[in-house]
């Protein structure tokens, strides 16, 4: 089966510095990958070429069967609509409710015929029965983070990218997360590239890996 | 369901101040730009009131004829002539001068537009004037415009009354009958007599010129043929025109020669900045405050066509909302200026959808802008 993630001597700069340098990797479907390692190394960087966010610049990656080199900007778009991205900011749109906030992640996906119900059960998964219909700023911090989760993981996504989806978050809210991407993980057989900092993510990980120098390691 | 979410909709009423501010910089707008177009067409329709009264299908004038008040005369020995062209049945003439006319009641002075009108052909199609015109019978006798500015006096009252005496060009007239017509931006009041009246009133004037001639076709009779016979055929010291292109003239003039079409076009231009700076506003706005959550949709999958329709909703939800304040308040102001000038503003539903499609092209095209910096957004920032 070919991996939803499939990194070949991949290599990234900027233009001070060498960050990626000829990076391996292989996420199989239904595998939750976590990547940690130290501030500025290059993870979120990582996650912005698979998320088809930034241009490759060395090397070959392939994500969810298509190599993303020198893709258009439409199919960029077909890509990333199979992707759940979970920011480390929330992004929730101030004038719509979290429930409608969940819905926007499914716009124009027709086959995925979502209804308000739908994005409710979602949002009452993670915790937030109460808050389905409250607006932003009516929410807390860890209550807008787990809305985005709710956003990410309803369009059943066949890959989740996720940057420190439980950084703001108590036990219990850090708790109903990993919960969630696990469960989408073993349920739909989709591939989670979790990168972060918070060891509580390392309990659903099928491998832990640090990266440096470049380059990943098993942690 | 989810296409269902009314998020322009939502997103414009959750800032409720911007919102009010934009709906009144759009209605400002839509104001003037009504009441701007409703001015316009009002000095170019009433410039050209009185000409198209006339019952003519071709005129003769002068090459130095400039407009209406600023006529030039030739003689009508020229109009002779040209009852020698086949298909000219006949003619009538006009004779144009301004006079002060003294206000029955208070004796002021003020200054009367006054038409001379011969001949046996008819001058004017409208039957009612041309039936009062025809009642003139001696030469101090006068029709009046009943619906010329107040300060001539209220003649209409006077006139229903018995009969009204009073003066033009310090020679004593009686108003024989009133006729309905306006004022103008460029007379507060008009007088009809006969051409003999005309002389009495302007004596300094050589009898033998006039200003304008109708010229009257025999039925089924040719116009552009014989236009172009009787520009070959009469000296340069006239031109020959179609009725429709002496109104095309005397608007061409208004609207060319003298500031008033500039002066319309630029505030034509103001009003509208002022709509589309409006829209920019709220509209930038929104997506500045709004750039890291349009970027992350745009990560989920939305193209930037569905922010630029979102935008668009926005402009349409804003100038829907907006265009009715300006189209009443505008109604407002024609309905006023009508009272106050007694010149006939007058709102054409074309002129309303007009201004709706313009004001709407505007807040569109203020939107694209606005939406422009979401287009250069660097996605890996989101991150």
């Amino acid at each position: 089966m070919m991996p939803t993630i499939l990194a070949r001597d991949i290599g990234f700069s900027y233009e001070t510095s060498s960050v990626l340098r000829s990076l391996s990797l292989a996420v199989a479907p239904g595998e939750v990958a976590v990547v940690t390692g130290a501030s500025g190394v290059g993870k979120t960087t990582l996650l912005t070429l698979c998320g088809a966010l930034r241009s490759l610049q060395h090397g070959e990656l392939r994500v969810l069967g298509r190599d993303l080199k020198g893709l258009g900007i439409a199919q960029q778009c077909e890509i990333r609509s199979l992707i759940g991205f979970i920011f480390q900011s929330h992004n929730l749109i101030d004038a719509l409710t979290a429930r409608q906030n969940v819905m926007m992640s499914v716009l124009g996906h027709a086959q995925l015929e979502l209804s308000g119900r739908q994005a409710a059960d979602q949002l009452v998964t993670l915790g937030l029965a109460a808050k389905v219909d409250a607006f932003p700023e009516d929410l807390s911090g860890g209550e807008k983070q787990r809305v985005a989760v709710a956003r990410a993981l309803i369009r059943k996504p066949r890959l989740i990218l996720a940057d420190e989806p439980t950084a703001s978050l108590d036990d219990l809210s850090a708790g109903l997360v990993k919960e969630a991407i696990a469960t989408a993980a073993r349920t739909t057989s989709c591939a989670a590239l979790v990168v972060t900092h918070d060891p509580r993510l390392f309990e659903i990980a099928d491998r832990v890996l640090r990266l440096e120098n470049g380059n990943l390691s098993e942690a | 369901m989810s296409a269902l979410i009314p998020v322009a909709f939502l997103q414009l009423r959750k800032q409720p101040r911007r919102l009010l501010i934009a709906v009144a910089g759009i209605a400002m707008s839509s104001l003037g730009i009504l009441c701007q177009m409703g001015f316009e067409d009002s000095l170019f329709r009433s410039a050209t009131r009185l000409y198209q009264e006339f019952d003519a299908e071709l005129v003769v004038l002068s090459p130095q004829y400039q407009f209406m008040v600023l006529p030039a005369q030739f003689t009508q020995r020229r109009l002779y002539q040209a009852l020698a062209v086949p298909g000219v049945e006949s003619f009538s003439t006009l004779r144009l001068g301004i006079a002060p006319f003294k206000n029955p009641t208070t004796r002021i002075n003020r200054n009367v537009y006054v038409v001379g009108v011969s001949g046996s052909a008819d001058a004017f199609t409208n039957p009612e004037w041309e039936a009062q015109r025809r009642s003139l019978k001696a030469p101090d006798e006068v029709l009046f415009d009943a619906r010329s500015r107040p300060e001539f006096g209220d003649l209409v009252a006077l006139f229903r009354a018995g009969a009204v005496q009073t003066e033009i060009a310090d020679r004593r007239v009686s108003i024989r009958g009133l006729f309905e017509m306006g004022a103008s931006f460029s007379a507060d009041g008009t007088a009809i007599t006969t051409d003999e009246g005309f002389a009495r009133l302007f004596p300094q004037r050589n009898s033998q010129l006039v200003d304008l001639g109708l010229i009257h076709l025999r039925a089924n009779a040719d116009v552009r043929q014989i236009l172009a016979k009787l520009q070959a055929t009469l000296p340069r010291d006239v031109v020959v025109m179609t009725h429709d292109q002496l109104n095309e003239r005397e608007q061409t003039y208004w609207r060319g020669t003298t500031p008033a079409g500039f002066i319309f076009k630029t505030i034509l231009g103001i009003c509208l900045v002022v709509g589309c700076v409006s829209v920019y506003q709220i509209l930038s706005s929104d997506v500045a405050e709004n750039l890291a959550q349009y970027a992350t949709l745009k990560a989920l999958g939305y193209r930037d066509r569905y922010f630029l329709a979102l935008t668009f909703e926005k402009a349409w939800l804003l100038t829907s909302i907006a265009y009715p304040v300006g189209f009443v308040l505008s109604a407002i102001v024609y309905v006023g200026a009508t009272h106050l000038t007694l010149v006939p503003l007058v709102m054409t539903s074309a002129r309303v959808i007009g201004v709706y499609a313009i004001i709407l092209t505007a807040a569109c095209i203020a939107g694209a802008i606005a939406v422009n910096p979401l287009r250069r957004s660097d996605l890996s920032e989101l991150f």
